[in-house]
């Protein structure tokens, strides 16, 4: 398991890289680029904040229990913070699996596994007007582990 | 008991900082911890009665 918040340029060759074996067929990349827009508004950049010690164990947790409901081999789940202009890559996940079906299934929970529950927050800047954080859902009480 | 409070994101902007060390009786609640938050500066009342919470990494509820 290969998870980790970084606040440098994510490199999606070294991601691929890392999950790829020999008896893997499939190796499916989920690249998450800051767009220009959002709800109407022009963007021109964003940053992200991260709680870091918890957003690497909850991406721990997800890649954990994606690897437990599909037939799939590792998983790297990078996530940057700081600022990144519009076009930058925010978040790589590589997904590495003998079959692509399982791939696309475990790539897609774990991405949207992170937006609901690892403690990440994104505040955009726009061109016309303040920046603004972004509002999420609170995420639902666990039992401890 | 001594309790170590992060905040992230607009809760920080709130705070006016990343962190905060309360001192509060041994069988305080989450409940408990939120409203001394709120009660505590006059940026903090305006922490959601509900915000998102996780006590030791772990989501918590109110």
């Amino acid at each position: 398991m290969h998870c980790r918040i970084i606040s440098q340029p994510i490199d999606a060759a070294t991601l691929l890289a890392e999950v790829a074996t020999p008896s893997d067929g499939a190796v499916l990349l989920f690249w998450g680029v800051v767009r220009n827009e959002n709800d109407g508004r022009e963007v021109n950049g964003l940053e992200y904040e991260a709680y870091a010690e918890m957003a690497e164990a909850k991406l721990r947790e997800i890649v954990a229990e994606a690897a437990q409901r599909w037939s799939v081999g590792e998983i790297a789940a990078v996530h940057r913070i700081g600022k990144l202009n519009v076009g930058e890559a925010s978040v790589g996940i590589a997904v590495a699996a003998p079959h692509r079906a399982e791939a696309y299934e475990a790539s897609r929970y774990v991405i949207e596994e992170l937006k609901r529950r690892v403690p990440i927050w994104k505040r955009e800047h726009y061109l016309d007007g303040p920046s603004a954080w972004l509002g999420g859902s609170v995420p639902a009480p666990e039992v401890p582990a | 008991m001594t309790i170590r409070s992060l905040f992230f994101a607009s809760y920080k902007d709130l705070a006016g900082t990343g962190e905060l060390v309360l001192n509060l009786p041994a069988s305080s609640t989450v409940a408990d911890l939120v409203a001394q938050l709120r009660a505590s500066s006059r940026t903090l009342a305006l922490l959601p009665a509900s915000p998102a919470v996780a006590v030791n990494m772990t989501y918590a509820a109110l």
